[in-house]
């Protein structure tokens, strides 16, 4: 376990270092000088000084470890939109709020979604199984930039339930939590639903019902139980989802997150910003994975990775 | 303890339709088929597949007008008789323009899985059959790609390569082929160690035939069913990549954009919105629904 | 059952928060509690590096300058006691300060915080955008152009404003500004508190806490890419006539979001577009404003030679139908332009400068644009035109314009053109680069007078991207020059538009549309001024009825 945990941690180091490289020369790659407007107006003297101070004229694998350094140390640069921010300071202000949402959306979906999957499945064939198959397929047929505004004019403008966007007390929240978890709620869905028909065929339901329990606890007890431990190994999925769900839904309801904070920035050619947020991203998702991945192999006796073939 | 007599040895009675053929003989893919053919949602998927692909070929062509000209006295109408899904911001053709749309995504989602095909499969099919220490680097070499969020790749991809339908492509195909990859490989790991491939060993096949003539073979059924997951995926990306502002260029039009534009004004014009919806819909559902009968199909576990 | 729970709490907390929110939205008269949306966060609010209209519409609520724009445009008195006194020869400007003025801190206000203020905006080492105009001082140009720290120090004492006393400012320009004392009131201008701008270094204006003004309002919360929050200066010398004591600012990317915040009474103050604008038609919410903005296009005369012919040019000018690009593609009252000096744009003699000018743009006129095309390539020797490509901004509006050119070309012209948006930075190199063949840009007016307009095209100019040479052009620079130095403003208005004449006769540059953007606004909500360029919103004398 301690050997596969470390050459795990070794991975993900050497694909972050991947991430960050990758990112760097993409950035390169661009055309145009992150200046922008500036060049139109700005005197020769004040160019020089820039170009030096993000240290522009200088050969690219100098800049290339500079910038390896700069990040080891936790230093993103500074945001060329917003140029008395740092890239870090950014990410600590839009953090939270694409967090928040993030962990909402999860919760609605996990609800929604374990449920759909375990009716469909309890129901087998039957019309609650299409009735749920059809939900989930829906939710991953319609993206999230048009159920957004959907949910926005008919239950913000329309009906009046809810706030139509911004971010504000509590119930601001459950609109763009509701839009983002959709995507979510139909992959768990079919991924439960699936975990629980081949938990069903086992043995040991058979045992136990043959032992005269009854159908609650069976179900409760024995079938969810086990039904839901693969659901783990799709967590990386899911907050790949969650994550680029938060780059349309945030815009949208105008919830001052990273999502939002992204699109700005591709829209704007703010080259640090969209770096240091990628890489951002890519370390919690990196992260995430190993988490799950070690968390599974702590849950799950039958599975021992890690001792040969 | 009763005694074994020779009366118990009789030879059997000769039958004369011994080598009858109860039921039709059916190889793989035929068999996958008959139990496809009973799955009513894949079908039904697959049908409308069928009417969506030919509408995308055909249906620019049923209407007098082009997805790219611009009628200015007739902007944003209703469906009428003769503009029969009505038009958009510049009077133009919302049929041929949909219809179009449907094209160039369907084009992109297909081109992708094509890509995907023959970089996921000969990857996984290599890693797997000469294993050892090659399998080990090319594993994790995988695990690497695998975790990095494709997503924003293709974002800073399209960026370098600027907006298109070939960028939007590449940017998926650069991270898509991975999945495929591994389940390839899973799937060839199990079949490299089975009679036929030491058979074929044994009668001096070299490497790159046994992979092509007998192993690739074999894993095709992972592989379709794969594809019919990809294929909904790259046209969801390429509606994605639209929103973000970097989808196809104008005046072409991409169900991504379409689905952009209509969700922008679905208060005031709600036909803009609703038609390319249903299509996109559509396609996504019956392709998960297709894949999903399919997997059901041509896995050896659900057998009767 | 779980989920009914939830959502059941969850409707009860919206239906309350509902009817909170309609409570606080449109309460009607006794409002003093402004909340708008706004399209971004704004970048440092910093008097010296300002550049962006976001930058410029806050720090125009928290700083004051010596001139204060009136709904019409006309500078009035504000740190300033009166207006100024000029020397004859119209070089030297003595300015004496109001009494009792201070920074909102309290501390007072001196004439030695203007000349600092400039004297940063000048420094190289600020790297300020607007430090050109700053430099119309005398001794302006040496300080940004001195190479080390030393000879930079050495050039601010040099520059020709000086604080005679605490409350006398005296201002020596380099040249003659007929419209200078308008230009007193640009933001640039204002002044910046010495002890408190310069502990901060680089995150001057990045926070509320680090920015400082003597303006009607002082930035009390910015919570960034979220809420910004004005209230009202009680230190302010005008705060009688200040009568909003609140302002709260929600960015808003999505202008469908922010017209549903509207329609639900979350905001007074929301941008629309198209359909939107269309929707409110005819209604009193909707107040539309018209800027200094000028749309319009450049045919590079070198990469494309047919280009440098004047009938090919005009015969692409006269194929665009302007009337219908407003009407269709744009949908955000903007004008057809008529000139390249936009509607509302003074002439620098306090008229307007269309007005004097007329219209000069051609008249669509599909037949006889290809007629001219047709005589222009055969002048040029030129059997058909070349495989074409225009660039513009990837952003919704540009993308819109280019769909819209490119198919008025291949329908009227008969001539293929494929657009090419990308991303504004990549588009702006490209074009000053000189790298296209057709661009599709805009101009904006840094300062309320036609040279903002006219002096981007003398021969060898950086903005003469297009390459228009040749005796005309000529003629062209020696007119814009002698009117820069001319003292008479009626003779120098003349020449301009004489100038301008002559650029648009010779189809120098395609301009089609003058920009506008459109507005719904709480009908309640008076005298919020929209001012064409500089700041969105000018708030100081806005109130609820």
């Amino acid at each position: 376990m301690l050997t596969y945990t470390l050459r795990r941690l070794l991975y993900m180091v050497i694909t972050l270092w991947i991430i960050v490289s990758l990112t760097f020369f993409l950035m390169k790659l661009l055309p145009g000088d992150p200046f922008g407007e500036a060049i139109t107006k700005l005197p020769p003297e004040s160019m020089q000084i820039l170009i030096k101070q993000y240290g522009l004229d200088r050969p690219v694998w100098e800049q290339y470890l500079t910038y390896m350094g700069h990040v080891l140390q936790g230093d993103l640069g500074v945001s060329y939109q917003y140029p008395t921010r740092s890239v870090v300071n950014v990410i600590q202000t839009a953090f939270p709020a694409s967090f928040e949402l993030g962990i909402e959306s999860l919760i609605i979906a996990l609800i929604v979604g374990l449920f759909l999957g375990i009716v469909a499945a309890l129901k087998h064939n039957k019309a609650g199984d299409y009735t749920a198959s059809i939900v989930a397929l829906i939710g991953i047929s319609i993206p999230s930039f048009v159920i957004g505004p959907l949910l926005s004019y008919y239950i913000g403008v329309k009906l009046r339930l809810l706030p139509a966007g911004l971010w504000l007390g509590p119930e601001y929240r459950i609109l763009p939590a509701l839009a983002l978890s959709l995507g979510t709620i139909a992959i768990l869905t079919r991924m439960m639903r699936a975990s629980m028909l081949e938990v069903m065929n086992q043995d040991f339901i058979k045992t136990a019902k043959s032992k005269g329990l009854s159908r609650k606890t069976i179900v409760g007890k024995h079938m969810i139980r086990n039904a839901i431990l693969p659901v783990v190994t799709i967590l990386g999925p899911i907050a790949v989802n969650v994550l680029t769900g938060t780059l349309v839904v945030e815009k949208i309801f105008s919830v001052p997150g990273l999502g939002n904070q992204f699109a700005t920035s591709v829209l704007s050619n703010d080259y640090t910003l969209i770096t240091g947020l990628t890489l951002f991203y890519a370390g919690v998702l990196v992260v995430v994975m190993f988490l799950t991945d070690i968390a599974y192999n702590l849950i799950d006796p039958r599975i021992r990775l890690g001792k040969g073939k | 303890m009763e005694s074994i007599s020779k009366e118990m040895f009789q030879p059997a009675q000769k039958t004369t339709n011994a080598e009858a053929i109860v039921r039709p003989s059916l190889n793989y893919w035929a068999d996958a088929w008959r139990r496809l053919r009973k799955n009513k949602l894949a079908m039904g998927g697959l049908i409308i597949l069928v009417i969506l692909f030919l509408l995308a070929i055909i249906g620019p062509m049923l209407t007098p007008f082009s997805y790219a000209t611009q009628h200015l006295k007739e902007t944003n109408l209703a469906p009428s008789s003769k503009y029969w899904l009505g038009t958009d911001d510049f009077g133009r053709d919302m049929w041929a323009r949909i219809w179009w749309g449907t094209r160039i995504s369907l084009f992109i989602g297909l081109v992708a899985a094509a890509l995907d095909l023959v970089v996921g499969v000969l990857y996984g099919s290599i890693s797997a059959y000469f294993g050892g220490k090659v399998d080990a680097f090319m594993q994790r070499f995988i695990e690497i790609i695998y975790s990095i969020p494709y997503l924003l790749i293709a974002i800073l991809l399209m960026m370098v390569l600027g907006s298109g339908v070939t960028s939007i492509i590449l940017a998926y195909a650069i991270t898509g082929w991975v999945t495929m990859a591994r389940l390839v490989r899973g799937q060839m790991l199990v079949l490299k160690e089975q009679e036929f491939v030491l058979a074929a060993r044994s009668l001096g096949a070299k490497s790159w035939r046994i992979i092509a003539k007998h192993l690739i073979p074999n894993v095709l059924g992972v592989v379709v069913v794969q594809i019919t997951f990809v294929v909904p995926t790259a046209i969801f990306v390429e509606a994605f990549l639209s929103f973000i502002g970097l989808g196809v260029k104008p005046p072409l039009a991409s169900l991504g954009n379409l689905l952009n534009d209509g969700a922008g004004v679905m208060r005031y014009h709600p036909h803009r919105l609703l038609f390319p919806t249903v299509i996109f819909s559509l396609i996504l559902l019956s392709f998960n629904l297709l894949g999903d009968g399919l997997r059901d199909a041509l896995d050896p576990k659900m057998r009767k | 059952m779980k989920l009914r729970k939830i959502f059941s709490t969850a409707l009860v907390i919206s239906l309350i928060g509902a009817s909170l929110a309609a409570c606080g939205g449109k309460s009607g008269s006794g409002k003093d509690e402004l909340v708008s949306n706004y399209r971004a966060d704004p970048p440092a609010l910093d008097v010296s590096i300002a550049e962006s209209s976001a930058a410029f519409t806050l720090l125009g609520a928290i700083s004051e300058g010596l001139y204060r724009l009136d709904k019409d445009m006309k500078p009035q008195p504000a740190l300033a006691a009166d207006f100024p006194k000029v020397s004859d020869d119209g070089l030297v400007y003595t300015i004496k300060l109001r009494d009792g003025i201070t920074w909102s801190d309290g501390t007072p206000v001196t004439a030695n915080d203007f000349v600092y203020s400039f004297q940063r905006t000048l420094d190289p080492n600020t790297k300020a955008t607007y430090a050109f105009v700053v430099a119309w001082i005398k001794g302006g140009e040496a300080i940004m152009s001195a190479k080390d720290n030393a000879a930079i120090e050495e050039a601010k004492k040099n520059l020709g404003a000086k604080a005679i006393d605490e409350k006398t400012l005296e201002i020596t320009l380099d040249h003659p500004v007929p419209f200078f004392t308008s230009m007193l009131s640009f933001l640039t201008f204002y002044p910046q508190k010495k002890d408190f701008v310069d502990p901060l270094g680089d995150k001057s204006g990045a926070d509320a806490d680090k920015v400082i003004g003597a303006g009607p309002f002082k930035l009390t919360k910015w919570e960034h890419d979220q809420t910004l929050v004005l209230e009202k200066n009680d230190k302010y010398w005008d705060k009688d006539n200040v009568k909003l004591k609140k302002i709260t600012l929600n960015v808003v990317k999505d202008t469908g979001t922010g017209l549903n915040l509207y329609e639900t009474g979350a905001t007074d103050v929301a941008e629309v577009k198209g359909d939107q604008m269309a929707a409110y038609k005819g209604k009193p919410d909707l107040q539309i404003r018209s800027e200094l903005v000028n749309g319009y296009l450049n045919f590079q005369f070198k990469k494309v030679p047919a280009f440098a012919n004047k009938k090919v040019r005009e015969a692409f000018s006269m194929a665009i139908d302007r009337q219908g690009l407003v009407d269709t593609a744009l949908r955000n009252g903007s004008v057809a332009a008529t000139g390249y000096v936009p509607n509302g744009n003074l002439d620098g003699n306090g008229e307007e400068f269309r007005k004097l000018a007329g219209d000069l743009a051609p008249k669509f006129d599909p037949a006889k644009a290809k007629q001219l095309l047709a005589e222009g390539l055969a002048e040029a020797g030129i059997s058909s035109m070349p495989k074409l490509s225009i660039i513009g901004d990837d952003n919704e509006n540009d993308k819109k314009i280019l769909e819209f050119v490119v198919s008025q070309w291949k329908e009227n012209l008969g001539v293929t053109v494929e657009a090419s948006p990308m991303p504004h930075k990549n588009r702006l190199e490209k074009e000053l680069a000189k790298e296209y063949q057709i661009v599709s840009t805009r101009w904006g007016a840094d300062y309320n007078d036609p040279m903002t307009w006219l002096d981007m095209y003398l021969k060898g100019g950086p903005f003469n991207t297009q390459d228009w040479e040749g005796p005309e052009n000529d003629k062209y620079t020696e007119l814009v020059k002698a009117a820069s130095t001319e003292q008479d403003l009626k003779k120098r208005s003349d020449m301009l538009v004489e100038a301008e004449k002559i650029l648009m006769g010779e189809a120098a540059v395609t301009p089609i549309y003058f920009r506008s953007t459109p507005f719904v606004v709480n009908p309640k909500l008076k005298d919020m001024i929209m001012p064409p360029y500089g700041p969105d919103f000018e708030w100081k004398w806005a109130h609820f009825e």
